[in-house]
């Protein structure tokens, strides 16, 4: 039976622990709201950037570009994994990097990985792989700077032909309660399918001044766009999923502080009663 | 009366303008061209530069774009830009400072930026300074 004093210190402890979970809930609510206007004001530029993209693979007659060339046979891999640096996010990281270990596991070829968050290149590098690039997620979510230093690398190790395709893993935002982890190949770039009617009607565009240049300058910024926004969504999942936990944490310290207060009184109501008894019992016992 | 179309000016961060235009000019790699509805299908690469746009209340508004593309295609105009600010918003202070370190750089005196950087903020705040006259 635990005494009174212990359950008092237990009451204590608690309340300790729902303080910080609530500081930390409250710290990630408000980088949540900065981190799904950064996502939101990003989308309509990745939005026209993939239209104009499909509307130029559907015009046809594209002169071939290295980084829209399928080779042959694929030798090696890269994924870029983009995780936390730091843990208490709920099952955020280990949902990603269950994903990424099922998903290399599958694949008939090597794959090295670009780790992005501390949690990924902690978990991998134990595990043996190998990891050309390790970036940190700083806690104020994804930064530009990290975004084009990742984009750099990868192309290198594509057009330098150590690997033949580049994937990214990112938690994919849809609410804060709700994200998924995504694969998406980004190397070769494969043009996205076309649904609008509109475009079928066009059947080729002009070219200014020429179809090499543009598409040497639009295919790496289409890339780089892809990466920036799977850095801005995972940012987004990042502290949705942080929120979202420690929410739950509050309001389970919460349960245990009321459940253990109630414990405390019975308990302190208890030995009055057992006190009251001694007095009654041992006053009798004088008139008896 | 010119037939209006779709003219939407995004930039990474933020979708500066989606207006019903019935004219632009945009700063094409290969000089300013401009744009009215039901143009040939094309797709620009473009510079630095001023762009205008007019609106269907004829009211003209200019945008510093800073590279980037267009694509045109019937009635639909699209600007992709790196960045993309509306004259109105343009700080003079803050773009004679940006200049001044610029050319700073470029004399080696300022080793904050490359010199390729430093071009390319030369070019982008003149051309910010000359959308509003200030030089």
């Amino acid at each position: 039976m635990a005494t009174l004093k212990s359950i008092r210190s237990r009451i204590k402890a608690a309340k300790n622990i729902q303080q910080i979970t609530r500081a930390m809930k409250l710290v990630a609510a408000a980088r949540f709201k900065r981190a799904t206007d950064r996502v939101l004001e990003a989308r309509p530029y990745a939005n026209k950037l993939i239209e104009m993209m499909g509307a130029l693979a559907a015009g046809g007659d594209l002169p071939a570009h290295p980084l829209m060339t399928q080779r042959p046979t694929i030798k090696k891999a890269c994924m870029i994994v983009v995780t936390s640096d730091r843990g208490l996010a709920g099952a955020y990281n280990t949902a990603i990097l269950r994903k990424v270990s099922d998903y290399v596991a599958a694949l008939p070829y090597p794959c090295s990985l670009i780790a992005v968050g501390r949690k990924a290149n902690q978990f991998f590098s134990k595990r043996g792989f190998e990891i050309p690039l390790y970036v940190s997620m700083p806690s104020a979510g994804a930064q530009l700077p990290d975004a084009i230093k990742i984009t750099e690398t990868a192309r290198q190790l594509f057009e330098s032909g150590e690997v033949d395709a580049i994937f990214v893993c990112y938690s994919k935002f849809f609410s804060a309660i709700r994200q998924v982890p995504t694969v998406v190949q980004l190397l070769p770039i494969t043009p996205p399918e076309t649904t609008s009617k509109a475009e079928e009607s066009t059947s080729g565009f002009n070219y200014e001044p020429d179809a090499e240049t543009v598409l040497n300058t639009l295919l790496p910024r289409y890339f780089q766009t892809q990466v920036w926004q799977s850095m801005l969504e995972a940012t987004a999942s990042e502290f949705g999923a942080r929120m979202t936990s420690m929410t739950n944490a509050t309001d389970n310290a919460g349960k245990m502080i009321a459940s253990l207060t109630l414990k405390a009184n019975r308990e302190r109501q208890a030995s009055i009663t057992k006190e009251i008894l001694e007095v009654v019992g041992g006053a009798e016992a004088l008139n008896a | 009366m010119s037939t209006p179309f779709t003219l939407s000016i995004v930039a990474p961060d933020r979708l500066v303008a989606e207006v019903t235009a019935v004219s632009a000019v945009a700063p094409g790699v290969n000089g300013y061209f401009g744009v009215m509805a039901n143009h040939e299908p094309m797709i620009s690469a473009i510079r630095a530069g001023v762009m205008t746009y007019t609106e269907t209340s004829s009211v003209t508004h200019a945008v510093v774009v800073g590279g980037g593309f267009v694509e045109v295609s019937g009635t639909r105009m699209t600007v992709l830009a790196d960045s993309a600010t509306l004259a109105g918003e343009i700080d003079i202070a803050k773009s004679k400072a940006d200049l001044e370190q610029a050319h700073r750089a470029l004399r080696g005196e300022d080793s904050s930026m490359t010199s390729e950087q430093a071009t390319r903020v030369i070019e982008l705040e003149t051309q910010k300074l000359k959308a509003v006259k200030a030089i």
